[in-house]
């Protein structure tokens, strides 16, 4: 097995070789297939130090004088950049925001470290296209989707390795469904929470892509009278909203049970499993 | 153009508005007549870039209809210049995001490039991210420029929060000293000049 991020970048890495428009910039943070780019392509790598305000602005630049930016951080501390994402997006360039560690990856580290909001961030940049990988593939997936992307991208990775699901994945769907052994109503999750709804037998569905929601799966979960929405997010604005606004803007009566964080801050100490079960008392 | 031209022509886009940010706009006139557009520009406080519009203007890059359509209803140019707007390299507005844009924009491109920003972006912890990135990279195309024009909107800094001026000595930037609205009577080194008043 893999990291995701390793698989995302090694994708970047192969085509950086031909083209210098792309430039890697991290805000030290690093990753060993980074070490390879760092030795092996000096000129398109950028360290930027722990500033990600910085970052995200000089991403801004380079994207406007015609290069093709990939920014690079821990997922909780792009949200001290929100409001660089924020003019980032409204400046329409081409720039690849490559969070690693969604939802509750640091497990164990306190809610400065939990990206446990970063969805309802992002859903709100105007133009951006927002996805979550489960499985190295999806994020290769997703990483040839950044290559030739005309506006904002933003990849949420998981932090560990994580069993593979598919096959080489060429199209983006936006969402894959796991039917297992019987037709109950579905739950939709995104990243770790695919695999953990899996291996409790559920049917599963991947939305590895949350903004834009795509029109099929409104369609197909219009079908159902409720589903279910699993998401290491608080309520407000998370995966679970937008798979609601998407089936209320559709005009679909499906009814959507949502589990998210309580809203209240995870101090617990423990596994990622741990935490899930002491945040929903399972 | 010369520096009476340009204050006259920003005098005249500010009451045509009935509204912007006088103060800044007018103490960055004498350098920006004097730097001109021919070089990359970026002014990372976007509530003073409007006084480049003139210059674009005369350049032949707007047109007189951007001109007499300035902040009207379905004209192009608007009190914050964005990138939308013919010669205006990045938008700006939120202060301390310019030299950013700009440090990326050196990078990518060797050509020369100027970045004003005011000496209130330098309470932005984002500014001094970005000096930091430009000393590094020793971005030698990049000329950083602070607007001391000596006033925040609550008053002048010293009052409320003041700036440690010497912690600029590392980074290769230049400070001018200007005057805020400058050469118009109503407002000439008032603070409450920040936002519009009419001058009669």
């Amino acid at each position: 097995m893999t990291q995701q991020r390793e698989a995302f970048i090694e994708v970047l890495f192969e085509a950086a070789k031909k083209d210098p428009r792309i430039i890697f910039l991290s805000a030290d943070f690093g990753s060993p297939s980074l070490d390879v780019w760092r030795k092996e392509l000096p000129a398109q790598f950028v360290h930027c130090g722990i500033s990600e305000q910085n970052m995200i602005n000089v991403a801004v630049g380079l994207a406007l004088a015609g290069k093709r930016p990939f920014v690079f951080a821990m997922s909780p501390f792009f949200l001290r950049a929100y409001e660089q994402l924020k003019m980032a997006a409204m400046h329409q360039v081409p720039i690849t925001v490559i969070s690693v560690g969604a939802g509750l990856s640091y497990a164990g580290s306190g809610p400065t470290h939990y990206a446990t909001e970063d969805i309802a961030c992002y859903r709100t940049l105007v133009g951006a296209q927002l996805y979550t990988c489960s499985t190295v593939n999806q994020a290769k997936l997703v990483a040839k989707a950044s290559l030739v992307t005309h506006g904002m991208l933003i990849a949420r990775l998981e932090r560990g390795e994580l069993p593979e699901l598919y096959p080489e994945m060429d199209v983006i769907h936006g969402y894959v469904a796991l039917q297992q052994t019987n037709d109950a109503a579905p739950a939709i999750a995104c990243g770790y929470l695919v695999h953990w709804l899996k291996n409790k037998g559920w049917n599963v569905i991947d939305l590895y892509r949350i903004k834009p929601i795509s029109p099929q799966l409104t369609a197909f979960l219009g079908q159902f009278p409720y589903v279910h929405t699993f998401e290491e997010q608080y309520a407000a604005g998370g995966m679970g909203a937008a798979v609601m606004e998407a089936l209320a803007d559709a005009g679909k009566k499906t009814l959507v049970i949502r589990k998210t964080l309580p809203d209240r801050p995870i101090y617990e100490n423990g596994t990622r499993d741990e935490l899930l079960k002491a945040a929903w008392s399972l | 153009m010369l520096p009476e031209t340009l204050r006259e022509r920003c005098v005249a886009l500010l009451t045509q508005a009935d509204d912007g940010h006088p103060g800044s706009v007018m103490s960055l006139v004498d350098f920006v007549a004097d730097l001109g557009i021919k070089e990359r520009l970026v002014i990372s406080e976007g509530h003073a870039a409007m006084v480049v519009y003139p210059l674009l203007h005369e350049a032949g890059i707007l047109t007189d209809e951007d001109i007499s359509n300035f902040r009207k209803v379905g004209g192009r140019l608007t009190m914050f210049p964005h990138k939308g707007i013919p010669g205006i390299l990045c938008g700006c507005g939120s202060l301390g995001n310019g030299i950013g844009y700009a440090c990326g924009l050196a990078m990518a491109d060797p050509s020369p490039i100027t970045c004003i920003i005011s000496e209130g972006e330098l309470y932005e912890g984002a500014t001094w991210e970005a000096l930091m990135f430009a000393r590094h990279y020793k971005l030698k195309n990049l000329r950083i420029v602070i607007n001391k024009n000596d006033a925040i909107i609550m008053g002048k800094p010293e009052d409320c929060l003041s700036i440690p001026w010497d912690a600029l000595e590392p980074f290769d930037c230049e400070v001018i000293q200007t005057v805020k609205g400058k050469g118009v009577p109503a407002w000439e080194g008032k603070a409450s000049s920040h936002y519009w008043s009419r001058i009669s």
